[in-house]
């Protein structure tokens, strides 16, 4: 079950909708912890049990494809799935992205729908849990 | 539920606003088009039906929102339009990449570029985007 969810956008807006549409896909009980920049979302990751995190690509501080690397690379974080939105994928950044880790990577405007679809990864691929 | 679907208008579309429709008091939100071009796509909204979309958006008519709120909400359209754009227009195994939006109130300085704009008149209501830069007038060119 998702219980603590890190969302990484420097919109208030996007974060917004980000969360209605995972409460949407189902995460209705989970504890969402905002943050404004992927600086913020590691400190975040490094003191707390996190069991999802859904971050941006542009972001000031620390972009989205930065935060996916120090995750990758730390031991105690390597496992945690990761969906990436962003309004500034397409084919070739998508495949970037899920060659360094990425669980998922979802288009902007997200949709409920379009997060679920992502979910259902962490359940067909037994992505959960980490060290 | 997206940020489509949250806010649902009947539009009119409008080719090439006269300078008369982009008021001096519109909210903008201009969001850096970095590579493969450069240049700029620009949002700008009036600032009432500005302040009807962020209430919808955050549902909360009741209270108020912060200009701050209503110009986040700009910038967050912006910012997806910019990237529907760009995946039009680049090839999908070809990377681009934006900037982080700027907003402001009233006129946008759009430079020396050259500016395609489209009017999309919700009601009575106007919104402009506009796409400001050299390289996207010669890709419509070509």
């Amino acid at each position: 079950m998702i219980q603590n969810v890190v969302i990484a956008d420097d919109s208030s807006t996007a974060r917004m909708i980000i969360r209605r549409c995972l409460e949407i896909a189902g995460c209705i009980d989970a504890n969402f912890i905002e943050v404004a920049d992927g600086k913020q979302a590691l400190e975040v990751l490094r003191e707390s049990e996190v069991d999802l995190l859904v971050t941006d690509l542009n972001m000031p501080n620390m972009d989205g494809r930065t935060l996916l690397k120090h995750v990758k690379a730390s031991p105690r974080l390597t496992n945690l799935p990761i969906v990436v939105v962003s309004s500034a994928s397409n084919e070739a950044v998508r495949d970037e992205l899920m060659s360094q880790g990425a669980l998922a990577v979802v288009d902007k405007p997200i949709s409920p729908a379009r997060l679920a679809e992502a979910l259902k990864k962490l359940t067909d691929e037994n992505q959960w849990g980490y060290a | 539920m997206t940020l489509e679907n949250m806010t649902f208008e009947e539009i009119e579309v409008v080719d090439e606003p006269a300078s008369a429709e982009i008021s001096d008091d519109m909210i903008w939100a201009a969001v850096p088009i970095l590579q493969p071009h450069e240049g700029q796509l620009v949002v700008r909204v009036a600032p009432e039906y500005a302040k009807i979309l962020a209430e919808e958006v955050f549902g909360s008519a009741d209270e108020a929102i912060s200009d701050a709120a209503v110009k986040d909400v700009i910038a967050e359209m912006a910012n997806t339009i910019a990237g529907r754009f760009m995946n039009e227009l680049v090839p999908s195994d070809e990377e681009f990449r934006l900037g982080l939006p700027n907003t402001g109130v009233g006129k946008f300085q759009e430079g020396s570029d050259q500016v395609t704009s489209i009017l999309i008149n919700v009601g009575e209501h106007p919104l402009v985007t506009s796409v400001i830069g050299n390289d996207f007038v010669k890709l419509t060119n070509e």
